[in-house]
């Protein structure tokens, strides 16, 4: 309240502005966010056809690498599952089984490998988790105009951001980081004496770390070109065509310029040198440098945020 | 059904449904709708824009039939050609201007390039909008915007104007504007058919009405006619006196009268089965009693009464 | 006067050439249409080995062909009907006393001839681009240049009329187009084997490989694949054109769009 209404409480007011920003005194000490993430996700698993076609890849894969991490790690104590025909079975000696104990050691390091690869593979399926739930997120407040209803209420920008962000992020959780733990859970348990949490268990926290990473760059850009849009269709359009021009670049600059540094143009490609480098492996891309692919992931997501703090600063206006 | 009958109405629906999914729009519905200003009424939700859309051609029923100036209407260009649709949608191609929008939509109803400008400008002007004619749509106000979708369903002189919501949006002054002309296009002789819920302007427009309730009809004709069907609701009329409790003294023993209820300052409330008693009467019986009449009105032949008496409440 | 099928088709033709030039989504189309130019310019400028054909060919089939040309067509084919749907203005048009096949030949037309125009501008600038590479051999060729741009064209008018037609079968047109192009036309078309040659990509590269020179030959699998000969290919993608019109139309004449409020 101003002096001049304290002073005199039955004075008249006139303001210049049509629209004022909230003023007051929130609450401390209190996610504001949360009624966003609550409703958001609401919506978000209120349709189940799209939930059942988006979540149905992952799911089918992470019971598959299951399966197979579980085998794996079966034949490493020189066992198999009856169905594989035993650990010196086609199957098992397909799989690498069927070795002395000397060989146990590889297989950890296999089910690694099989972990790393199951994330890469799984990436695509989280991009589409992500866009689809993410894209109309900020085009269609804006379109609506829900958005006044939000900045009617006690909310900072920051807190309506950190809310639209948290829903796309809960579906990179689900889509990257999730599957990748459950995997490590079977691998865990299907070692024995939990060798594989003993002799692998930083990937458990490197999966985390990857998976929220990958989480982080994907949001923050669904998130930018769902504040560039007017619709969801378009913000999704718009994401594929990032991710498929910013590949083929990557590519096409890589091999014209003989210089693998150009692949850094692909969050994708920067993605397997990440993974590569965290988990340790060789997946045959090898000289081009990691710092370069971490800058890059980095610059994406300033790049967003930067887009989406400018886009949405005078979302109060009509 | 002979040819006069037929042209008699402009719109005849017989055992018309339209459903979506599980979702009832319309429901067995029949109504045969004459020439002339008819008022669509109903709550949120009875069913008015789902008719209007399947009178419009937009939509297909899934069970009866709908015919509309002798026709049925979907995709149906000889129909469209004598009809003109306002939506409910605040949808308008925003990149246009308001003459660009109008006069497109009228070559596309076959007019030459030089008419359709004049006819453009005209119907802007019938709107008052000609002065906004230049501008983009995508900057228009609601008002505007609602006043321009009018336009372009009178723009090219329809026999039958279809409206949905006309007046939502409407300041009362473009809201009074509007209502008036509808009365010039009623004058002209187009028949005019909105939907609305501000039935006191629905009143002031057209004794004829179509109400609707969860898809069904609930009532169609003249205001005064569908009152006097509602038998189970007495007729209750407002009587302000100088001695009122001498006069419902009088009024009490009076045939047909239900209740005499004195309120605050004088007025008397009256509920009567036999409305044509009381208003034989009521001046012998004032004189008689010496009460000085100072006012008489009825409470509930109005249409909003009616609309609520049907809609299951009291006025 | 009663407007027929092809006076309306052209009316609103001419309506909609002059309301695409004001619209964000026919810049957006150009836009990625002359994306590939501006990569050949900035690598032209950026590195001195690379050659103008290698280039121009590089930047061509995979960008161009490849990215571009679906994308753009995605964007504004799907606009036809579909985004008219969204937006629920589709009523205006289809309460008119005009065929309705009328609607989707009337804002197809203008949509590739627009892309047309942006697919010339985009080839254009791409070979020029090219040209300035300061790596040494013959330079773009005729033989570089025309197939590009006869690819490019027949692209856009193939992918356009495709998501023209999806757009009015299908509620969420951009999703599926999206989905068609990811999958099949960008992830199916670079499989190795026959099962390439049931996307449209893969008529598009015959059409160059038919009337392309030897620079094309530095392509990955260029020379391996088996393309369709010029005449089938170009027989192929005018039978979907036709298709997806004859298709649209026919939908378009039976639909009913139920737009919210």
């Amino acid at each position: 309240m101003n002096r001049e209404t304290q002073a005199s409480p039955t004075r008249a007011e006139m303001h210049g502005g049509a629209w004022r920003p909230w003023s007051g005194e929130r609450q401390p000490a209190r996610l504001r966010a949360a009624p966003i993430i609550r409703a958001g996700l609401r919506i978000a698993l209120r349709k189940k056809l799209p939930l059942v076609l988006l979540f149905l890849p992952p799911v089918v894969a992470t019971i598959i690498f299951s399966f197979v991490v579980y085998t794996v790690a079966a034949l490493a104590q020189g066992m198999a599952p009856a169905g594989l025909g035993g650990a010196g079975g086609a199957m098992g000696q397909a799989l690498g089984g069927g070795g002395g104990a000397g060989d146990f050691v590889k297989q950890l390091v296999r089910v690694r490998e099989m972990i790393v690869g199951f994330h890469l593979s799984t990436d695509f399926f989280s991009v589409l988790l992500m866009a689809w739930f993410g894209a109309g997120l900020l085009a269609e407040d804006r379109k609506s105009g829900a958005h006044l209803l939000y900045f009617a209420r006690p909310l900072t920008r920051f807190d309506y951001l950190l809310g639209k962000f948290c829903i796309v992020a809960v579906f990179g959780v689900l889509g990257s980081i999730l599957p990748g733990l459950v995997i490590i859970s079977v691998a865990v348990a299907a070692s024995p004496d939990w060798s594989f949490l003993q002799q692998e268990g930083s990937v458990a926290w490197k999966t985390i770390l990857f998976g929220g990473a990958w989480t982080l760059v994907v949001s923050s850009l669904v998130l930018a070109v769902s504040s560039l849009s007017t619709r969801k269709s378009y913000a999704l359009a718009g994401v594929f065509a990032w991710f498929m021009f910013s590949g083929a670049t990557a590519l096409l600059l890589s091999r014209l310029l003989k210089d693998r540094d150009w692949l850094a143009l692909s969050p994708v490609q920067c993605g397997v040198r990440i993974a590569e480098d965290l988990f340790d492996m060789r997946l045959g891309v090898r000289d081009w440098n990691t710092p370069l692919a971490w800058t890059a992931w980095g610059l994406l997501v300033a790049l967003s945020w930067t887009v989406i703090w400018w886009r949405t600063r005078r979302l109060e206006v009509v | 059904m002979t040819q006069a009958e037929s042209s008699a109405h402009v719109v005849r629906a017989k055992d018309l449904a339209r459903f979506y999914g599980d979702v009832v729009g319309v429901c067995d519905l029949s109504v045969d709708i004459p020439r002339g200003t008819v008022g669509l009424l109903g709550p949120n939700g009875a069913g008015k824009s789902t008719f209007l859309k399947l009178l419009a051609g937009e939509l297909q029923p899934s069970r009866g039939s709908i015919e509309v100036l002798g026709a049925p209407p979907f995709a149906n260009p000889a129909v469209h050609a004598r009809l003109g649709f306002c939506p409910q949608q605040d949808a308008l191609w925003d990149d246009m201007t308001a003459v660009e929008f109008v006069e497109f939509l009228l070559r596309l109803s076959g007019r030459e390039s030089l008419a359709a400008r004049s006819a453009a400008l005209a119907a802007l002007e019938r709107v008052q909008l000609v002065d906004a004619k230049d501008r983009r749509l995508g900057g228009f106000s609601k008002g505007m915007r609602q006043r321009v979708r009018i336009a372009q369903a009178i723009a090219h002189e329809p026999e039958l104007v279809v409206l949905d919501e006309p007046l939502t949006g409407l300041d009362p002054l473009a809201r009074h504007a509007t209502l008036e002309l509808f009365r010039q296009l009623a004058a002209e002789g187009a028949s005019v058919l909105f939907s609305t819920h501000v039935l006191h302007e629905v009143e002031a427009l057209t004794q004829d009405v179509v109400l609707l309730h969860k898809g069904r009809l609930l009532a169609r004709g003249k205001i005064a006619a569908i009152r006097a069907l509602l038998d189970r609701h007495p007729r209750r009329y407002s009587i302000r006196a100088r001695d009122s409790r001498r006069l419902a003294r009088e009024l009490v023993g009076l045939e047909g009268v239900e209740s005499v209820q004195l309120k605050a300052e004088g007025l008397l409330v009256v509920a009567t089965r036999r409305p044509e008693i009381l208003l034989e009467s009521l001046p012998g019986i004032a004189s008689a009693a010496r009460a000085g009449i100072a006012s008489f009105e009825s409470r509930d032949e109005g249409l909003e009464a009616v609309f609520d008496y049907l809609m299951g409440g009291a006025p | 006067m009663k407007l027929g099928l092809w006076g309306a088709s052209l009316l609103i033709a001419s309506t909609q050439l002059s309301l695409l030039a004001r619209s964000r989504r026919a810049w957006a189309a150009t836009g990625l249409l002359l994306l590939p130019a501006l990569i050949a310019w900035l690598v032209a400028a950026a590195n001195d080995k690379v050659t103008p054909s290698g280039l121009s060919t590089m930047l061509g089939w995979h960008a161009l062909l490849g990215v571009s040309v679906p994308l753009a067509s995605l964007l504004l084919g799907v606009a036809v009907i579909a985004e008219e749907v969204e937006d629920r203005t589709i009523t205006y048009l289809l309460l008119r006393p005009v065929p309705r096949a009328s609607l989707l030949f009337g804002r197809l037309v203008p949509a590739v001839l627009w892309l047309w125009a942006s697919c010339a501008a985009g080839t254009a600038l791409l070979v020029a681009a090219a040209a300035t590479a300061r790596g040494s051999d013959a330079g773009v060729s005729d033989g570089t240049r025309l197939p590009l741009l006869l690819a490019a064209c027949a692209g856009v008018a193939t992918y356009t009329a495709l998501h023209a037609a999806l757009g009015v079968w299908v509620k969420h047109a951009m999703i599926v187009g999206l989905a068609y192009s990811f999958t099949i036309e960008g992830f199916l078309s670079n499989l190795p084997g026959r099962n390439q040659s049931l996307t449209i990509q893969h008529h598009l590269r015959s059409l160059v490989a038919g009337t392309g020179d030897d620079a094309w030959q530095r392509i990955d699998g260029f020379g391996s694949t088996e393309w369709n000969p010029l005449f089938d290919a170009a027989l192929v993608l005018a039978l979907v054109v036709l298709v997806a019109c004859i298709a649209g139309a026919w939908r378009l004449a039976r639909r009913q769009f139920e737009l919210p409020a």
